[in-house]
């Protein structure tokens, strides 16, 4: 049984069709690349899943339960995690304490058991360990560097103890050392027991860490498989190499 | 009271609230921009009006009429610049700020002219008799300024090349930057149409149905503004018509029909606004508003 | 009531050596201790009351403070509560001859249903539509207080007993300085304490970025919800403090004007401090209760001029705050590197 299933989810902005009719499974353990050229739909289609846009046509369901036009915070107290494209901090916070709003929330109340603040405070410092930021727990997310702020995002998102995890271009901005590992930290999560669902554009480090790959165009999925196979699809070729430039 | 009374009067206060609406709505849809100060600048327009055609200054009412809106348009745009501009992207600051400037410009009116009432007289008098009520040539004026007015602004959106990037920018302000249209100067045309309709709003009604000037005069029609605002989308012109016009009416028959009716209005209106949040809270006219 | 629990609490479990060791917490005690002790020092019967209502103004700051400055919603009519307090009292004895001591707790009541109306519509929304309407809400209570000027007297006001009918006047001006600072002790060490709580955190988490909050799980209708009721309660406090002090309710305590001061007195202070907007309030309300009205005595009109185009500048250039860059100028010097450090460590 999937996971995440989506079907024939369809988005509307006046006239134009953003998603339209995209159906895809994410499987317990799974992680799906999902690819596209810009404006095809790919961050549209997370927000659907995660509740922050209302779908016009079809169903979101997540461990056979629909959460179709859910509010966001309720998905994430069902277990999706996301991340933004461009960095949302708390820049009037450090980094412990977004963490902890993570914390806070009411799925990871129940999972962490732990009531007083210090006792969370340790909670989120080891969080911030899993990626790295344990050194500049105490500093105001309003200084950090864009490559922590991604960071301090994935900890955030992690801290709500997800099922299925959503990154959405997490590779953006960093240099291939970084990529590496932040490419181990998600196969780590992987055999924690987590499912991740990545949007991206660099295709070259995301086939290295995914299982199979979705490839839309003017929101419509014109491709599911494993990396190897969809680069042979000749769709697929026509739509990132030849086309209209 | 007369139903040809409520219908007409109705129809009349609701234009030219619409109006003062129209203004706020046009600041924030293009600006993001939430000028809690468009008050001031209703009843500015009206004191400046009064100052030229009947104070010292003596110009011929039709003159002041004129002129006025555009110097409380100046006004607006030197607030914008000096105090606005530099903190755009502050939401928060420039709530505080435009409070602020409301308060300011009401006391040192305050400390100008006096708390008394200034009786204001109309631009032509006279009146006309429709069916059993009696219509005045002021009023009839300011439903014929404001419906030129709203019909003038609406095609301008619609055909001319500034209308038209005036409609983009409210509806996306990043692309629309993008495309290297000069996004400054739109501002602060914007911002001196929307003070110029406050003002001209401030003086048909004051000068044809109010009759009366005080620094404090703003405060009432300010939320009956903010009421239809919000009734007919944040954001869109046709919104603020039709919501002017209906809070025009409902204004009209609360105050008719129910003894005490003039102390009920604001609250008629904030339920009306309650109501519209529940169940469409883009308004009538608005964009989609998502509930959070 | 559950807050207010955890957090008196708190301040009797915690270690009170280690909360006072820093140098700016040691003025705080220092200045607390100072105002006790003024009736001792000088016995100015004016002054002190200017003290008293500036100190029912802190309480009034800080509680828009707790509102704005953390969780983000600038409430442009704050006067509504406060007059809320103020004519619920005066109502309840004149219609009810219920003691303004007991008119606090059912005035409260008042409040919290209130805030729930309100908040219901306004903050379930994504956009500006409450800070929009809030200007609204006080001018509908003068409405509704004009409307049944039988009651209510209208514009003149209705008159409000004292919270001491059995003391002399100038026992009584003594007694009610005490009391307020007394419930400004109490109201201000509660609020800082929900600040700087987990749930301040998360308030601030709203006004930093909603998207982002709840994409953390954060169900922020709620959290906006409890910081709407709490501020307001303790707005409401500070209306039912002031109008058996002053002995009147009137319609000042609605006005536009007065729901801008708090505005005024916390960004002079510095917005998400709660000891910015006291400071601010009691400094600035001090100025303008004694020094503008008795030693350089300033038409009444003016009042608000003065102190509101500095805040305009204020906010243009720097929005730090006065009180917050004096505050954080101690804790710098007593070596504290990280500001962020300090204020969630405990």
């Amino acid at each position: 049984m999937a996971l995440l299933h989506t079907k024939e989810v369809t988005k509307r902005f006046g006239g134009l069709i953003a998603v339209n009719k995209v159906s895809f499974e994410v499987e317990k353990g799974e992680i799906v690349g999902v690819i596209g050229p810009n404006g095809a739909g790919k961050t549209t289609l997370l927000n659907l899943i995660t509740g922050f846009l209302k779908p016009d046509f079809g169903i979101v369901s997540f461990d056979d339960e629909d959460i179709t036009g859910w509010k966001p915070f309720d998905i994430v107290n069902r277990g999706i995690a996301r991340t933004f494209q461009i960095v949302r901090p708390f820049r009037h916070l450090s980094a412990i304490d977004n963490v902890m709003i993570s914390l806070a929330s009411p799925r990871s109340k129940t999972r962490n058991q732990v009531n007083s603040t210090t006792q969370l405070q340790e909670v989120a410092a080891e969080i911030l360990k899993l990626v790295g930021l344990y050194e500049l727990r105490y500093e105001s997310a309003g200084n950090f560097s864009h490559g922590n702020l991604r960071r301090l995002e994935i900890a955030r998102a992690l801290a709500t103890y997800p099922e299925l995890l959503l990154l959405d271009e997490p590779f953006s901005g960093l240099n291939p050392i970084e990529i590496e590992n932040l490419s181990e930290s998600i196969t780590g999560l992987r055999s924690k027991g987590l499912s991740l669902l990545i949007i991206e554009h660099k295709l070259e480090h995301l086939f290295k860490i995914v299982d199979k790959v979705i490839v839309l165009h003017y929101g419509e999925k014109i491709a599911e498989g494993k990396p190897a196979e969809v680069v042979e699809n000749k769709k697929v070729q026509e739509v990132y190499i030849g086309g209209e430039e | 009271m007369l139903i040809e009374s409520v219908l007409i009067q109705g129809l009349i206060s609701g234009v030219t609230y619409a109006l003062l609406a129209c203004g706020f709505t046009l600041v924030y849809g293009v600006t993001r921009i939430l000028n809690l100060a468009h008050g001031t600048f209703y009843m500015l327009g009206a004191y400046v009006f009064y100052v030229l055609g009947f104070g010292y200054v003596g110009l011929h009412p039709a003159a002041a009429l004129i002129v006025a809106p555009l110097i409380v348009g100046l006004i607006g745009v030197v607030c914008y610049i000096l105090c606005l501009r530099p903190i755009i992207d502050d939401y928060f600051g420039i709530m505080v700020v435009t409070v602020a400037l409301a308060l300011i410009f009401q006391q040192l009116t305050l400390i100008a002219f006096g708390p008394q009432l200034i009786p204001v007289a109309s631009i032509i008098s006279g009146s006309l008799v429709i069916g059993r009520t009696g219509v005045t040539y002021s009023r009839i004026l300011s439903l014929l300024i404001s419906i030129t007015v709203f019909f003038g602004l609406w095609f301008f959106t619609i055909k001319s090349k500034t209308g038209t990037a005036l409609r983009a920018l409210s509806q996306d302000r990043e692309i629309t930057m993008l495309m290297g249209i000069n996004v400054k100067k739109l501002y602060v045309f914007t911002i001196f149409l929307s003070t110029l309709f406050a003002a001209l709003a401030g003086i048909l009604i004051i000068s044809s149905v109010t009759r009366q000037l005080t620094p404090t005069i703003w405060l009432a029609p300010l939320s009956l503004a903010f009421s239809i605002v919000v009734l007919g989308g944040l954001g869109s012109i046709k919104g603020s018509f039709f919501g002017g016009i209906i809070l025009g009416y409902v204004e009209n028959i609360v105050v008719s029909i129910m003894p005490g009716g003039g102390y009920l209005v604001d609250l008629v209106a904030m339920i009306m606004v309650m109501a519209i949040l529940l169940i469409r809270p883009a308004g009538i006219f608005g964009k989609y508003v998502e509930r959070v | 009531m559950e807050i207010k629990f955890n957090t008196l609490g708190s301040i009797l479990k915690g270690s009170m050596k280690t909360w006072l060791v820093t140098p700016h917490r040691l003025l705080a005690l220092v200045i607390i201790t100072f105002s006790f002790l003024v009736p001792s020092i000088k016995l100015d019967i004016t002054l002190l009351r200017s003290i008293t209502l500036a100190s029912i103004s802190a309480i009034f700051a800080a509680s828009w403070d707790l509102l704005a400055g953390y969780c983000g919603q600038p409430n442009f009519g704050h006067a509504l509560t406060f007059g809320l307090g103020a004519y619920g009292t005066a109502l309840l004895y004149n219609l009810l001859g219920l003691s303004p001591w007991i008119a606090i707790p059912v005035n409260l009541l008042i409040a919290c249903v209130i805030s729930v109306i309100i908040g219901f519509p306004f903050l379930r929304v994504r956009g500006p539509y409450f800070s929009l309407m809030s200007m609204v809400f006080p001018q509908i209570a003068t409405s509704i207080i004009l409307l049944f000027k039988d009651v209510t007297r209208g514009d003149r006001g209705l008159p409000c007993p004292t919270f001491f009918p059995f003391l002399t006047i100038t026992e009584r001006r003594i007694a009610e300085y005490y009391m307020a600072l007394l419930f400004l002790l109490v109201s201000g060490i509660i609020m800082y304490k929900i600040a700087n709580s987990l749930r301040g955190r998360i308030f601030i988490s709203i006004l930093d970025d909603e998207l982002a909050s709840q994409s953390c799980g954060i169900n922020i209708t709620k959290y906006k919800m409890q910081a709407l009721i709490v501020s307001n309660c303790f707005a409401c406090l500070a209306g039912s403090l002031y109008a058996p002090i002053v002995n009147l309710a009137s319609l000042w305590t609605f006005s536009l004007t007065f729901s801008f001061y708090p505005v005024i007195w916390t960004v002079f202070g510095g917005v998400q401090t709660i000891y910015g907007a006291i400071m601010g309030a009691v400094i600035l309300e001090t100025l303008d209760r004694y020094i503008l009205n008795v030693v350089v005595p300033v038409p009444q009109e003016w009042h608000m001029v003065i102190f509101s185009i500095p805040i305009v500048i204020f906010i243009i250039k720097w929005r730090f705050g006065l009180v917050r860059l004096i505050v954080e100028k101690i804790k710098n010097i007593s070596g504290k590197t990280s500001v962020v450090k300090e204020s969630h460590g405990g």
